[in-house]
């Protein structure tokens, strides 16, 4: 009947799993740009996570973030700058409403890398350059990866992950079309409001 | 962001949230900071294990407990060890009993027509731990602590991560035994080695700091509430300021608590000078520590600790 993507969050509205799912892996990508180690598992848990937490309470987002991308000690501090960044960003988009962002912008393809994405805890950043940059959904079809890369991580025996697992781990950059619309699937996970 | 706010505190048909998590955390003497009662509530509902890691002492392995007593269910507890097996952590065979089985079955002349399923039956298996939590039927799933991880051998990890994955674990005689419930898991690491990404991927993670002095000095007044607050805030600030000396091994939330129970069933209500000296032995652990901060640089690190309070 409906797109099973549309879930009820528990607040009452109904949230588009599907951009949910983008918001959470622009975030996730932000971080892995700041170099913090994110897989997709982790952006598909964010998504979830922002369906369970008060999404206009910035300690409640912030902590939910911490809980899932942050995996040592050191990343703390980098975390809660990238953090700082997506939600003013993210106020400003969207006042307060709960809205991933419409599309990836020009410039929000291909900005991996540059290094210039942390700005040191603290240090005023220019504001007009990090909105542009946005967070990018990666869709991208025309560059999608070789299919057989490795799956990051250490498999520890091939029947110990199915294929969700598999998905769950990999390296969301390096996914292909089929896989990225498998991890959209994913999002059914997502509970629906009782 | 206040247009937001609105009466979802507590989630239509979820099981808990984030301020019943720390209010009952609470009444069960265990104060949580918002943060970490977020990474439980994630955990909790979206079913997946939670790595706390932080210096030894901060509370890690008592907010397993705290969290079976508050869900009502089973503590099961795996504590891990350089050297820790299988045959430790999840199953055994119960070999005095299958020698016993043979005998009886000998006496009874059917040991020709017997088969090894006879003895490498359920019967047999002595459960630990990790089986203990995957056959739990309590009604509530069990919380599942596995305790220091980071003293375990990585091979025991990688299969640590097996069994995480899909909570179930393969007896060879048996068969496989899936889980009927998946149990609440807690993991707790000193960091005395780098837990393996993969591992971490599949959990969610919590630092867990030092308390401020002001949430600690709230520990003690909740665990030890016969401490005059004087003697609350004075330990506290002498903890504090022992934190930041060069020591062996600084002292945990545990001894804090010790150190104001010890004070106070000498009948004390004040730190003093003399008094330090004669009880330092329940705060450091090693002599050299002791030796080092008896007498000058206590009185010194007490007269630090009066003019913060």
């Amino acid at each position: 009947m409906t797109d099973p993507a549309i879930v009820q969050a528990p607040w009452g509205d109904t949230v588009d799993g599907r951009r949910l799912l983008g918001e959470a892996v622009g975030f996730g990508r932000a971080l892995r740009a700041a170099g913090l180690s994110v897989d997709l598992g982790a952006a598909v848990d964010y998504a979830r996570s922002l369906t369970l937490v008060e999404v206009g309470d910035r300690e409640q987002v912030r902590a939910a973030g911490e809980a899932i991308f942050v995996r040592r000690r050191d990343d703390r501090v980098i975390y809660d700058a990238v953090f700082d960044r997506w939600w003013r960003q993210r106020r400003r988009r969207h006042q307060g409403e709960f809205q991933p962002p419409a599309l990836p912008t020009e410039e929000g393809g291909d900005d991996e890398g540059e290094g210039d994405g942390l700005p040191l805890p603290g240090e005023e950043r220019r504001q007009g350059a990090a909105d542009e940059r946005g967070v990018p959904i990666p869709s991208r079809t025309e560059d999608a990866p070789d299919d057989s890369s490795p799956i990051e991580g250490v498999v520890i025996s091939p029947d110990a992950y199915s294929q969700g697992e598999v998905i769950r781990h990999r390296d969301f950059d390096r996914m292909t079309p089929t896989e990225l619309r498998e991890a959209e699937r994913l999002i059914d996970l997502l509970e629906p409001g009782s | 962001m206040d247009d937001a706010q609105t009466d979802h505190a507590t989630r239509p048909g979820g099981t808990q949230s984030i301020e019943a998590i720390q209010d009952d955390f609470r009444g069960r003497n265990y104060i949580a900071d918002r943060s970490l009662a977020t990474a439980v509530f994630l955990a909790l509902e979206l079913g997946r294990p939670l790595l706390l890691e932080g210096e030894a002492g901060v509370g890690k392995t008592e907010l397993a407990k705290v969290l079976a007593a508050s869900l009502g269910a089973r503590l099961i507890r795996l504590q891990c060890y350089e050297g820790l097996d299988v045959n430790t952590a999840v199953y055994e065979w119960n070999y005095p009993r299958q020698m016993l089985e043979i005998r009886l079955l000998e006496a009874r002349g059917e040991a020709e027509h017997a088969s090894a399923h006879d003895i490498f039956g359920r019967d047999f298996l002595i459960r630990r731990p990790l089986l203990q939590a995957l056959e739990s039927t309590d009604g509530v799933a069990p919380v599942l602590l596995i305790d220091e991880i980071d003293r375990a051998d990585e091979e025991f990890e990688a299969y640590l991560l097996e069994i995480l994955s899909d909570f179930q674990v393969t007896v060879p005689e048996i068969g496989t035994i899936t889980a009927v419930q998946p149990p609440r898991v807690i993991l707790t690491s000193n960091r005395t080695r780098e837990v393996h990404d993969a591992l971490k991927r599949r959990c969610l993670y919590h630092w867990i700091d030092y308390p401020s002095a002001q949430k600690e000095f709230e520990i003690v007044l909740a665990r030890v509430p016969a401490a005059p607050e004087r003697l609350a805030r004075e330990v506290v600030a002498f903890v504090h300021r022992l934190r930041e000396a060069d020591l062996t091994k600084v002292p945990g939330i545990a001894e804090t608590l010790d150190w104001a129970s010890a004070l106070l069933s000498l009948g004390a209500r004040e730190l003093a000078p003399d008094l330090v000296d004669e009880t330092l032995g329940v705060v450091l652990k090693y002599e050299e520590d002791i030796r080092q901060v008896r007498g000058d640089v206590a009185r010194q690190y007490l007269a630090e600790a009066a003019a913060r309070g």
